[in-house]
């Protein structure tokens, strides 16, 4: 694997620009969708319907630079573990998405936080911790201390968002995408110098932390 | 001339040199010759004629046969349209029933089957389809339904041959495949793919993939034979594969299979979406099965996709743990024993809380039968005992659960039409009731139930009864009747019974009351609206119910020597309750009063005879003297009980600051009798009514009797007028009183008590 990557970007990379995967979790119902068609097409689409799971593909410049931003939109219905680690396992970063008007969907985004340090095996993937329905704080019902400490003690941002008047949308795609390029950026780097692997330069990293 | 012609001209050795060599010898000048040719011309104008003659029959023929053969051609048509038919027919057949795990049927289907045969299966296919499409609409926890049994069971083996045809099929097809025919498996869908590279998007190559029932087979064409495939992956475990339509490319989906991450497209988007759908439904079958074998209902936890998956798996590794710890069988343990755990388990989960009970209390009734014959040859292994009953409390504690559960209910978590949803629960909730009732016999569990439960179980119960068909109106009656029965009796045994008894009889008849008004309304009101055959069940049920209630009642109150003061309050009590009802139409006051009437007699019989001992106590001790009040204090206070009792007219018998011209024992009397009179009305009705005047006429003879004998005693001579004052003050102030009274509370004048004042009115 790693010697077809290395191949890839030498041959072409001015043909296909870095590909950063993304993908949405959270509880059925919190607007992860409403999100993703958002940020994609700039709509907003009051009525629900539970997702099965898609996947969409963007190009978008970061930071002057074009990239390609490849959106995986999972269910939150999902029964099957199995089945959710499989779309935890083709991402490089995550949105984990809940509602602050429903505080079940906060209390499961630390079940889906706990799944994807267990499928990563990274304490450092890019993840942000995403509330949205943001425009609804008369219905708010997970308080904003609860969101923000909960994501100092994952070390992870935490973003409110709004899907129907597009506040911060834009901003937690491209967090996270800056977060994937510099970890991209770093693995390169100790690839290119050590060629170790991951669980070393975590080991380093916690003990810093 | 011309036969002999035609035979020379159609002859096989004609040679026309001959003939005319022939003709010129015979014929004789050119005339002749002549002749011969006209003849000739004529011969084969004839000849001509004749050919077209043929030519037309053979065309008409030809036609006839033309038409036979597009005739034919239609009937070939028509068989091959019927037979075409049949075939979508079985697939939707297969297709609509996926519960029972039958197979789709090939697509080529017998032609040799004779078309009267056809026809005929298919007019029962027709009724099977309808059947099973029934059946898997209605109950999937019920499983299969008895089909139609001879027919059925052809169709299905039929399928099932079909379905492993089907099977062979792909394995010859594709090379190097696994083999498929070792489990039940069926074949869902095959086609044409497109496979692109994840990351560019570009067509890589093309594959053939067939969808069966538990796994994805993915194949490459072989070069130059055409049909042959040669596989490439096999998915065997289609739980774990994530399947993500790619919105961004058309027709395109993802496949995630750790560590692929493979892209196809699909030749159109609704290709897709078949793809995409078969996956989902398989996905689907698949919970459907896990969740009709595991308890937990996925239905409950919608919003957390977790809880569900730890529950399985908390089971998991309890039943296991359970097995293991199953100590190693010894002989005596009957099979079905055993079994019982897990027998339990299939039974909560498909809800047969019936059965489940039963089995409880028959496990319970072996183990303790086999627990206490300890002729050492019957009874059990003490560890398997004691392993069974915490296992057997396990399962207890489970299915209390559940039918707490399942009783808490309200009337808004049931969505959509109420007829259609709740019928059927409704009858389960009320034996889930009686059966959680016998389950238990925790009061606990009901306070709390009972009160959340009521109102809400009460109120969906009436509202459902009405949808009931009229011919099960008195079953459903009778079934109301009985929660409302089980509700009462509940509530009733919650009554605390310490402290004062007036305590426990105020609030039982609280709660019985109130929920039997409740009950009544409901019953009125909601659940049978205008039927009276209702109405006198349900009169019936409340006459037994209040005559439950009211020997509990008479249990707690009349214990020996329970004072009529005591008694009263609580009587009254109960008759304010029970009056409050009529208000609903229901008047049981008659049954109180008939119930309360025995002891209530007694009861004033024994506070009859205490008084009358009690005043020839205190008239043997009487020594006529006036009553000192000590001080003006108490003088005051004294003064303030009689005129507050109606005798005003005592200050007019003080002497001095602190004297009375009454003796003690008057004051005493006057004190004794009037409380008497004050029960005797709390206690009054008209059936009691010939008692109490018998009462106070007693008592106050006896204390007349008293001062007619001591205006006798020539002893007390001196004290004469003194003891004239008193018999004054009892008869024209107390007695009086007492009239006034009693004609003031019964509306008439007592005549016991006027009897009294005649035979002793000689004493004032």
């Amino acid at each position: 694997m790693p010697i077809t990557d290395t191949e890839a970007m030498s041959k072409k990379p001015a043909v296909q620009p870095a590909l950063h995967k993304v993908i949405m979790v959270g509880s059925g119902g919190v607007g992860k969708s409403a999100l993703t068609l958002q940020f994609m097409y700039d709509e907003f689409v009051e009525d629900y319907e539970p997702t099965k799971a898609d996947s969409y593909r963007k190009k978008v410049i970061l930071d002057g630079e074009e990239v390609q931003i490849d959106i995986l939109d999972t269910a939150g219905q999902e029964d099957y573990a199995a089945i959710r680690d499989n779309y935890f396992r083709s991402g490089e970063g995550f949105l984990c998405v809940f509602s602050i008007t429903e505080d079940e969907s906060f209390q499961a985004t630390q079940e889906f936080r706990e799944q994807i340090l267990r499928v990563k095996n990274d304490e450092n993937i890019p993840f942000l911790l995403v509330g949205n329905k943001g425009d609804l704080s008369d219905k708010r019902k997970v308080p904003l201390a609860d969101c923000e400490s909960l994501a100092q003690q994952w070390g992870v941002p935490y973003v409110e968002t709004s899907a129907k008047t597009r506040e911060n949308v834009d901003r937690v795609f491209f967090d996270l995408m800056r977060e994937i390029r510099s970890r991209k950026m770093d693995d390169n780097k100790s690839n290119n110098v050590r060629g170790k692997d991951k669980s070393k330069r975590k080991k380093l990293k916690c003990v810093i932390l | 001339m011309s036969d002999p012609m035609i035979k020379k001209l159609s002859s096989n050795d004609f040679i026309v040199e001959k003939f005319v060599k022939e003709l010129s010898q015979h014929c004789v000048g050119g005339l002749e010759l002549q002749q011969k040719r006209v003849e000739i011309g004529a011969l084969a104008e004839e000849t001509n004629t004749l050919l077209k003659k043929n030519v037309f029959h053979n065309y008409m023929l030809f036609i006839e046969t033309a038409k036979e053969i597009s005739h034919l051609e239609g009937e070939m048509y028509q068989l091959s349209h019927l037979l075409t038919e049949q075939r979508s027919l079985l697939a939707t057949l297969a297709h609509s029933s996926i519960v029972e795990g039958v197979a789709p049927l090939n697509t080529s289907v017998n032609t040799s089957v004779e078309q009267d045969k056809e026809t005929q299966a298919r007019k029962q296919l027709n009724d099977i389809m309808q059947k099973v499409s029934d059946v898997a609409h209605s109950s999937i926890v019920e499983g299969v339904a008895p089909l139609n049994t001879s027919v059925n069971t052809i169709v299905e083996q039929d399928k099932e041959t079909q379905a492993r045809k089907q099977l062979n099929d792909i394995m010859q097809k594709v090379e190097g495949c696994v083999p498929l025919l070792d489990s039940p498996r069926v074949f869902i869908l095959e086609g044409d793919l497109i496979e692109l590279d994840p990351l560019e998007n570009k067509p890589l190559r093309r594959v053939h993939a067939y969808l069966l029932s538990d796994m994805l087979i993915l194949a490459c064409p072989i070069q130059g034979s055409q049909g042959r495939y040669q596989l490439s992956t096999c998915y065997d475990n289609l739980t774990s594969l994530a399947v993500v339509n790619i919105r961004h490319i058309a027709a395109a989906f993802k496949l995630l299979a750790f560590p692929d991450t493979r892209v196809f497209q699909a030749p159109s988007a609704s290709g897709k979406k078949e793809w995409l759908d078969k996956f989902e439904e398989i996905k689907k079958s698949n919970k459907d099965q896990n969740s009709f074998q595991s308890k937990s209902d996925p239905a409950d936890s919608p919003g957390n996709p977790f809880e569900q998956h730890e529950d399985e798996e908390d089971e998991e590794e309890e039943e296991s743990g359970a097995s293991e710890d199953l100590p190693s069988p010894s002989p005596s343990i009957p099979e079905w024993l055993q079994e019982v755990p897990e027998d339990l388990d299939v039974l909560i989960v498909e809800r047969h809380f019936e059965d489940a009970y039963n089995l409880i209390e028959k496990t319970r009734e072996y183990l303790n039968e086999n627990k206490t014959s300890t002729g050492g040859r019957e009874s059990l292994d003490a560890v398997f005992v004691t392993d069974m009953s915490k296992k057997l409390d396990a399962r207890v504690d489970t299915l209390t659960a559940m039918l707490t559960k399942e009783l808490k209910v309200t009337p808004e978590n049931t969505r959509g039409s109420p007829s259609a949803h709740l019928r059927p629960r409704n009858q389960y909730s009320l034996r889930d009731l009686a059966l959680l009732i016998s389950l238990t016999h925790d009061c606990d569990l009901f306070l709390a139930l009972c009160s959340s439960i009521l109102r809400a179980q009460l109120k969906r119960v009436s509202h459902v009864i009405p949808d009931i068909p009229l011919n099960k109106t008195s079953l459903s009656c009778d079934l109301f009747l009985a929660l409302c029965s089980s509700i009462l009796r509940a509530q009733l045994k919650r009554v605390r019974r310490d402290g004062p008894a007036l305590n426990y009889v105020s609030s039982a008849s609280t709660v019985f009351f109130t929920n039997l008004s409740l009950m009544t309304t409901e019953l009125q009101k909601v659940a049978f609206p205008g039927t009276g055959e209702c109405a006198a069940a349900f009169v019936v049920w409340a006459t037994r119910e209040f005559n439950l209630f009211v020997s509990y009642v008479i249990r707690e109150l009349f214990v020996t020597q329970s004072s009529l003061s005591s008694l009263s309050p609580c009587i009254a009590a109960v008759s304010t309750k029970c009056d409050q009802l009529t208000s609903l139409g229901l008047d049981l006051r008659y049954l109180l009063d008939g119930a309360l009437r025995g002891p209530l007699t007694k009861a004033l019989k024994e506070t009859r005879d205490k008084l009358t001992d009690t005043i020839k106590l205190r008239c043997s001790e009487d020594k006529w003297k006036p009553f000192n009040l000590n001080n003006r204090q108490q003088r005051d206070k004294f003064l303030a009980e009689f005129s507050e009792a109606g005798l005003a007219s005592m200050t007019s018998y003080l002497t001095g600051d602190c004297w009375l011209r009454l003796s003690n024992n008057t004051i005493l009397f006057t004190r004794l009798y009037l409380s008497l009179l004050q029960d005797c009305f709390n206690l009054a009705n008209s059936d009691l009514l010939y008692n109490i005047e018998d009462t106070l006429y007693i008592v106050m003879q006896h204390q007349l009797k008293h001062v007619d004998a001591s205006l006798r005693n020539d002893q007390l001579a001196d004290e004469r007028e003194f003891i004239v004052q008193n018999a004054d003050f009892i008869l024209n102030n107390l007695l009086a009183l007492c009239e006034k009274k009693f004609e003031q509370n019964f509306k008439f004048k007592s005549k016991k008590l006027a009897q009294v004042r005649k035979e002793f009115q000689h004493l004032a």
